[in-house]
């Protein structure tokens, strides 16, 4: 490559770069970035009939693994353990406070 | 109701904090003993954390608390979610408080590791130099390093659909967050979550980027393909024979009821759970549900159905 056209491959490269970034800065659209979503599998089913599911991944027995904990509307926070690599989990069991499920006081 | 888990109070075990639509803020600390009670999280004044819009457990109706800066109006927004982050980059956890309607709020923290002072002041966050709201509402704001550049930015999903980030392009103890980002559009497509997006950004593969995960609902269509000939007649014929049960239970209802049209409003209740128990309205009870379900196979309505999603960064 020639001097002046290593110059204009570099200079177009920090455009793009810049561009870029302005974009960031200024909102725009970066949905083409990830594949068509997947659904996950609790117990071999998906996570149906729950009122607005919020996951979460967190290792809550610091054993180096995460476990998916799901909160709810009705503020039950349940979790599930990982059964491959892939998108499998198992059941959902409550979080307790000594024996009794974990629940958060909604209205 | 989105979760933070983080050691809220500095003792080396792992905490979380929530909200919920009572519209405060929930600390559940960890100990070597497993999870405490849900307490509610305080300002220095010993007030429930909360935006404004609350639920009053006591007077069992909502109200608004003022918590905006001195000489501002009231947002009245309702707080829905909340999470922790070292603001201003003095060693202590401030909040960020999501409103239901999209806004979201900090609130400072005076105090320090372990002892915190909220001060009681919610203070609008602002996204490319206005103050930011998620348009159709915000479920939780979750703090990630999105783009790699050593700063927290935030990552929002949407109650009407969606997931942005808003890149922080401010400094360590100085944020400033630019115009949102779109990660995922707003869609009535089948294929993912259409409502109450609940975003958890996460490198769920370990290839080394951030994917997102996703709760939420879908909308599950009705039947799309066409019914064969034979589909249809089979619909027709059930239909005909579920308006035919529906009218029959329809007129021993109203016959029961002229009957029973003398009895006081004891005697009918016990007359009906009789009626309701007889072999002739369970028969045709379970009739109507036999065909209902026989039909529903064929001619499925569309409705609404929850899950998690993995968006896998590509």
């Amino acid at each position: 490559m020639n001097k002046s056209l290593f110059i204009l491959t570099l200079s177009c490269a920090a455009s793009a770069v810049a561009v870029g970034r302005s974009q960031s800065r200024l909102g725009g659209d970066e949905t083409d970035i990830f594949d068509a979503p997947e659904v996950l599998l609790t117990d071999d089913s998906p996570f149906s009939g729950q009122m607005y599911p919020s996951p979460v991944l967190q290792d809550l027995d610091g054993d180096g693994k995460a476990e998916l904990v799901v909160g709810d509307l009705p503020g039950r926070m349940r979790f599930a353990t990982r059964k491959d690599k892939g998108l499998h989990w198992s059941k959902l069991n409550p979080m307790k406070s000594g024996d009794e499920p974990l629940r958060l006081n909604n209205w | 109701m989105s979760s933070q888990f983080v050691d809220f109070n500095a003792d080396g075990h792992l905490d979380f904090i929530a909200a919920t639509y009572e519209g405060t803020v929930f600390l559940v600390t960890g100990s070597d003993d497993g999870w405490g009670e849900p307490q509610h999280l305080k300002d220095f004044k010993g007030r429930n954390v909360v935006i404004s819009l609350y639920y009053d457990m006591e007077d069992n109706e909502y109200k608004n608390a003022n918590r905006s800066p001195k000489g501002q109006k009231d947002s009245g927004d309702h707080c829905v979610s909340a999470t922790v982050f070292d603001w201003d980059d003095d060693g202590d956890l401030d909040l960020l408080l999501g409103a239901y309607d999209g806004a979201l709020y900090r609130q400072m923290n005076d105090g320090k590791p372990g002892a915190p002072a909220y001060t009681g002041v919610n203070i609008p966050v602002e996204a490319d130099g206005k103050p930011f709201e998620m348009r159709g509402g915000l479920t939780a704001a979750r703090l990630v390093d999105w783009n790699g550049d050593g700063l927290q930015d935030l990552v929002c999903g949407g109650f009407k659909g969606g997931v942005s980030v808003l890149l922080n392009v401010g400094q360590r103890g100085a944020p400033g967050f630019g115009a949102p980002t779109t990660l995922i559009p707003k869609s009535k497509m089948i294929s993912g979550p259409s409502e109450g997006l609940y975003v958890d950004p996460v490198d769920y593969d370990g290839d080394g980027d951030l994917d997102l995960l996703v709760g939420g609902i879908a909308r599950v269509p009705g039947r799309v393909s066409p019914l064969s000939d034979t589909e249809a007649a089979k619909l027709k014929q059930w239909k005909g024979k579920l308006a035919d049960l529906e009218a029959q239970y329809e007129v021993l209802v109203e016959e029961s009821l002229e009957e029973w049209a003398g009895l006081s409003k004891k005697e009918t209740r016990k007359a009906l759970k009789e009626l309701h128990s007889g072999e002739a309205v369970q028969g045709l009870e379970e009739s109507i549900e036999r065909f209902r379900k026989k039909i529903k196979k064929l001619d499925a309505p569309p409705s609404r159905e929850s899950g998690v999603w993995l968006y896998r960064r590509r």
